[in-house]
């Protein structure tokens, strides 16, 4: 393998701390993977709509519209799903439903890295920048479980690489694809990547009218919205036909986007951005919090009135990243002591990006309670700056590093749905007592059906008495009726459906998606979780 | 059945090898890690494609998935095996 020789002795001769690090890290990646691959999916995101989609996917054998009880299912975009769609199809089953973000967990770290060293870090900054992204709360958590947060931000930041060189030489015809692609695989992948999309997008835009002629510029431009195009036509006319329009329903979109934007509401919207990762483990002091928030910005921002901090440290629809959010503002005042080491110009520029991110979450999103998520492209796309300025420490990268990787512990271990180590009162294996919010029992003891109901454990008695009732019967064709807000995918789950042969499809479908239920399709048997308080089967 | 997951990882693999230009700013180190995020750029630009092209034939089950990862393989193992071999 002459050409991976040629890569491999292109990189310098790893030091002892090199090693080291790359231990720590292969180790929490290690234990990332294990909780990944043992753990069938349990977010209620993923339950709702990541997975339901993938099933109907896989038994449908097209992305065609289908009628659904939750329209998010047709128009979040798919990418991220795609990938799983793809696993699950190959593999036989959705046990590699979890590797799409940890594998962009991964991505993101060798992203980072290359950006750090892009802005001038050495290896000491690249490994704080490393650090400093594998120890994000929320990067963590999400990592073992089916949603896209972590996808969109490893396309961010492989967008962010390729704008950031463009300031410093012309890309290669190859760059230039990458850049393209980045840009056409976040947007299939999130709507958040559509406002974290621009400031990139500007910088590179703006370089290349510095640097080249018109006519040149155009020319790329037309190749990148070729390729954007190219990815996402598909997906595009497919909302046109259902919803009207490219982004969804147009109440949908509005309501979760610009709806009554005022120069107010934006404030609010970005005070309440970065109070959600300040979320505490006592309720009356978060709904103090939430209080004082109302208080101050009820006059000029009314979305407020919604507003509410919710206590979880360790569960990913809510965790923040408070030691964080501290460190990037930290990190960019040290700048103004190093600027004459360092590449002050392009960090400045660099930071200017950030800020312009997370500007654009505040502008273009109507965050809600659980959606401290949607700024983890952000914080990802931070830490090669964070490298840099602790770099320049005297003597205390090193420390930063390993204190990272130590505090990133807490989350990999005690997950809340997907805990290694229990916090429970009890004596079973790997169980510790409720020091910090109890868990779920440790996957390590549990069985799968369990942890797949590690949320909704309430749940699980009705589902799979409901279940069962159809897996012993002759019955084949199920019809969902479900509500909106209801877990669908453990219906799935339960019924090892698709490729046991039981076939689903909603019969309560959401308004104006009627149409797509199937003409011919006369369900033997009516899952129904809206007929009495449980779900029922009626067969 | 489970043996065909081997079939993207290999495309993944094939691509990643192709010796990065190297350039400024970014010199020597450009080279594994930046051809890794190009890699997955191109992968994951060719999974979206033939996704969707398969799911406009409503053959976006186990066998078109696999043919279509089988056919990545061909497009890019000549070229991965010339330069492993030159």
């Amino acid at each position: 393998m002459k050409a991976w020789q040629v890569l491999r002795g292109r990189g310098h001769k790893p030091e002892k701390r090199d090693l080291i690090f790359g231990a720590a890290l292969a180790f929490i990646l290690g234990l990332l993977l294990a909780i990944a691959w043992l753990s069938p999916p349990n977010n209620t995101d993923s339950l709702q709509y990541h997975m339901s989609r993938v099933m109907h996917w896989a038994q449908d054998h097209s992305f065609s519209a289908y009628d659904t009880a939750y329209p998010p299912q047709l128009f979040e975009p798919i990418w991220a799903e795609t990938a799983i769609l793809n696993l699950r199809l190959l593999w036989g089953n959705d046990q590699l439903s979890n590797l799409v973000e940890w594998g962009s967990l991964l991505g993101s770290l060798v992203g980072v890295s290359v950006i750090a060293k892009l802005l001038g870090a050495s290896r000491k900054g690249q490994w704080v920048a490393i650090a400093f992204a594998a120890s994000l709360p929320m990067a963590i958590l999400q990592s073992t479980s089916p949603q896209n947060n972590l996808v969109t931000a490893f396309w961010l930041v492989g967008l962010v690489y390729f704008a950031v060189l463009s300031a410093q030489r012309n890309l290669f015809f190859e760059e230039l694809l990458g850049l393209a692609l980045t840009l056409g695989l976040g947007l299939a992948t999130k709507a958040t990547f559509y406002p974290f999309a621009v400031p990139p997008l500007l910088y590179f835009v703006v370089q290349q009218f510095i640097r080249n002629k018109p006519y040149r510029v155009t020319g790329q431009g037309l190749l990148i919205a070729g390729i954007v195009l190219a990815l996402n036509l598909g997906f595009w006319v497919r909302k046109l036909i259902t919803f009207g329009g490219p982004l969804g329903p147009a109440d949908s979109v509005e309501t979760s986007t610009f709806s009554g934007l005022t120069p107010g509401v934006i404030a609010g919207r970005l005070v309440g951005n970065i109070f959600l990762n300040l979320d505490t483990p006592k309720d009356s002091l978060n709904a103090q919090i939430t209080s004082w928030l109302k208080k101050v910005f009820l006059p000029i921002d009314p979305h407020i009135w919604n507003y509410r901090l919710v206590s979880g440290w360790n569960y990913e629809d809510v965790a923040g990243n408070p030691l964080h959010l501290f460190l990037i503002p930290i990190s960019w005042l040290l700048l103004f002591n190093n600027r004459k080491q360092i590449l002050w110009k392009l960090i400045v520029q660099y930071c200017l990006i950030m800020i312009s991110l997370y500007l654009m979450l505040a502008i273009v999103v109507n965050s809600s309670v659980s959606d401290g998520r949607y700024q983890l492209p952000f914080f990802i796309a931070s830490a090669p700056v964070s490298g840099i300025d602790i770099e320049a420490l005297p003597k205390k990268a090193l420390s930063v590093t390993a204190l990272l990787l130590i505090a990133s512990l807490p989350w990999v271990l005690f997950n809340r749905t997907r805990p290694l180590i229990a916090m429970r009162p009890s004596n079973t294996p790997f169980t510790i007592p409720c020091l910090a919010d109890c868990t779920a029992q440790s996957i390590l003891i549990e069985p799968p059906v369990r942890i797949l109901f590690a949320s909704v454990i309430d749940l699980q008695g009705p589902y799979t008495l409901a279940t069962t009732a159809i897996r012993e019967s002759s019955c084949r064709s199920v019809g969902l009726q479900i509500d909106s807000h209801d877990l669908e995918y453990p219906f799935w789950w339960l019924l090892d459906a698709p490729q046991s042969g039981i076939h689903l499809e909603t019969i309560y479908p959401a308004e104006g998606l009627a149409r797509y239920l199937g003409p011919n399709f006369k369900p033997c048997a009516i899952l129904c979780s809206i007929c009495r308080e449980k779900p029922v089967c009626t067969v | 059945m489970q043996h065909a997951i081997i079939l993207p990882l290999l495309v993944f693999i094939l691509v990643l090898p192709r010796p990065a230009r190297v350039a400024e700013p970014l010199g020597p180190s450009r080279s594994l890690r930046v051809v890794f995020l190009e890699t997955s750029a191109f992968v994951g630009g060719y999974l979206m494609i033939f996704s969707e092209g398969l799911g406009l034939l409503k053959q976006l089950g186990q066998g078109g998935a696999a043919i279509c990862w089988g056919i990545g393989i061909l497009i890019t193992g000549p070229s991965a095996c010339r330069k492993a071999c030159s």
